[in-house]
């Protein structure tokens, strides 16, 4: 049994809704020799590869028989999450505690461009019931949005407001695929895409990808003086279908994360954390994961985002990156949120580094309107 | 296609345009509905009638039927009738329409919980102010039904319903 593991090396792609010159392939090698030399090791001292990518957007039946080659995986133990990159980072976390293997990369990678993200989202429903209807994430997410944001009253400019958030934290970010501040006029008046979703405040859709190197605790002392200790994990899945759930709150992620901080020694999330990273593709969703991560009290996200407290100077900054509304890889998208924490935590966040930021949450989530969520803990 | 004849040309290539491959996966499935998804849809098309499945373990009866329970999984493995009349429970409008849409735009999503259900039914109905959280919708059904969910047309506000009846 390995006592802590670490994540010692990061990369991500700049985001971008084409990337022509790279294959789906090519997007996720290019990340993998990054990771590596950002921590100094080589592909010859990684012993398993577990990446994340979606067989439907590389329009490859069991897609990893061809990436891991891309990956680096060459006569190595391999395994690939049909999933976000989170989870894969968490299985990696799971064989390193085992103690079975020493130094892990995990690789997500995502190229949305070469077929759409619509045609992904309604090819994952199921098809008896839900894919006669045309169905797509848009508008899964909206008949969400609206089950919460009536529940709890929220205010309808609640929604544009993270999204003015995210757009002007983005503006630092240098991977980021949308690098612009917007305005509340603007995001308010921007089209409803589907109501009460408006067009502003759905993140983009972008081609990208990340890989992260992880090790147990020696292998990791060795490389880093200060690496980024990941202190806690937690997984959790709703029901399926959208008429089963309970869809005011996002009980996955709430779970997920009682399950991260109970390992990581997390009492007062809003006092113990100096940061969190959301997978939030619709703004109304950063809201709901507030209240979820226990950062507030449920029903009140919209009141902690108007105190201040998740902007970049606030005391507890959501999203520096600008989230997922700045860049949404998919399938990268939660590992993007991990390699910002771990950036976060370990002084190495350049121009989005939080001051003396020390514990750090990242989360995923996955499937129609946040089935699944994934959390991580890390922490210096 | 290009062709060349200056085989023997041996000064270095300038990079081409970037070079686009355009495919499709095509795989097509007979999925049996199986039992249990089987009767709710031999029961729409030959009866016009819904049927929930009661769960042998915690008794919620859930709307459209699964053969297992989602949250105690246990075997459901009975079925009661159910609505036909529902409430809106969340809409969304989508006002553009895509590649094999069920109807065409504009028209909104609902989730629908129709009387007697545990759960809700996500289902259609038209882009009309009164299908709003709250409002009371009732199915209408195709005249010609295949066996499957979009035998249902569309959920209407009870309202129109009525009126659509007395109309005929």
């Amino acid at each position: 049994m390995a006592e802590d593991v670490a994540v010692v090396g990061w990369a991500q792609t700049v985001h971008s809704h084409e990337m022509a010159r790279r294959t789906d392939l090519g997007l996720a090698y290019s990340v993998v020799n990054a990771a590596l030399d950002s921590c100094g090791l080589s592909i010859g001292d990684i012993e398993v590869v577990i990446d994340a990518g979606s067989d439907f957007l590389d329009g490859r039946g069991i897609s990893n028989c061809v990436a891991a080659d891309a990956l680096g995986a060459h006569l190595k133990e391999e395994s690939k999450v049909a999933g976000d990159g989170l989870l894969a980072a968490i299985y990696a976390y799971m064989r390193l505690r085992t103690g079975m293997f020493s130094t892990a990369l995990v690789v997500a990678y995502g190229k949305s461009s070469q077929s759409g993200p619509s045609a992904q989202s309604r090819s994952m429903a199921e098809p008896f019931y839900t894919r006669p209807l045309g169905l797509d994430a848009l508008a899964a997410a909206a008949l969400q949005a609206r089950s919460y944001t009536r529940h709890y009253g929220v205010d309808g400019s609640a929604p544009a407001r993270v999204a003015v958030k995210n757009r002007a934290a983005g503006v630092e970010n240098p991977h980021a695929q949308l690098r612009t501040a917007v305005s509340l006029g603007e995001v308010l008046g921007s089209r409803e895409v589907a109501p009460p979703i408006r067009e502003l405040e759905a993140g983009p859709v972008s081609d990208g990808a990340c890989a992260l190197v992880m090790t147990e605790g020696s292998v990791a002392r060795a490389l880093r003086a200060r690496p980024a200790w990941l202190v806690g994990v937690g997984m959790c899945t709703d029901p399926y279908f959208l008429g089963s759930r309970d869809l005011q709150r996002c009980t996955p992620a709430a779970k997920a994360a009682r399950s991260a901080y109970r390992q990581a020694g997390v009492f007062d999330p809003g006092r113990d954390l100096d940061l969190v990273e959301l997978s939030e593709p619709y703004a109304y969703q950063e809201l709901m994961l507030c209240e979820a991560l226990g950062l507030c009290d449920e029903g009140e996200g919209a009141d902690l985002l108007a105190s201040g407290t998740t902007t970049r100077d606030g005391g507890l900054p959501v999203n520096v990156s600008g989230g997922v509304t700045c860049a949404n890889p998919l399938v990268a998208t939660g590992l993007v949120r991990l390699a910002e924490a771990a950036a976060q935590v370990t002084g190495r966040a350049g121009p989005l580094q939080v001051r003396d930021a020390k514990r750090a949450l990242a989360h995923s989530s996955g499937g129609l309107a946040m089935q699944t969520a994934a959390c991580a803990v890390v922490e210096r | 296609m290009k062709t060349s004849d200056a085989t023997h040309d041996r000064r270095p290539l300038e990079p081409p345009e970037l070079v686009y491959l355009k495919g499709e996966t095509r795989c097509h499935y007979t999925w049996s509905t199986g039992e249990v998804v089987g009767s709710f849809l031999g029961a729409l098309r030959d009866h016009a009638r819904i049927l929930g499945a009661v769960c042998s373990g915690c008794g919620r009866v859930a709307v459209p039927p699964l053969s297992y329970c989602e949250e105690c999984c246990s075997a459901m493995e009975d079925y009661r009738e159910v609505g036909p009349r529902g409430v809106v429970m969340s809409w969304t409008r989508v006002a553009a329409g895509f590649p094999d849409a069920p109807l065409p735009a504009p028209f909104r999503y609902v989730l629908v919980k129709l009387a007697g259900a545990d759960t809700s039914l996500l289902h259609l109905a038209p882009d009309d102010e009164r299908v709003v959280v709250g409002a009371t919708l009732h199915p209408e059904f195709r005249k010609v039904r295949r066996g499957a969910i979009t035998d249902i047309k569309w959920f209407v506000p009870d309202e129109s319903a009525e009126e659509r009846t007395r109309e005929q």
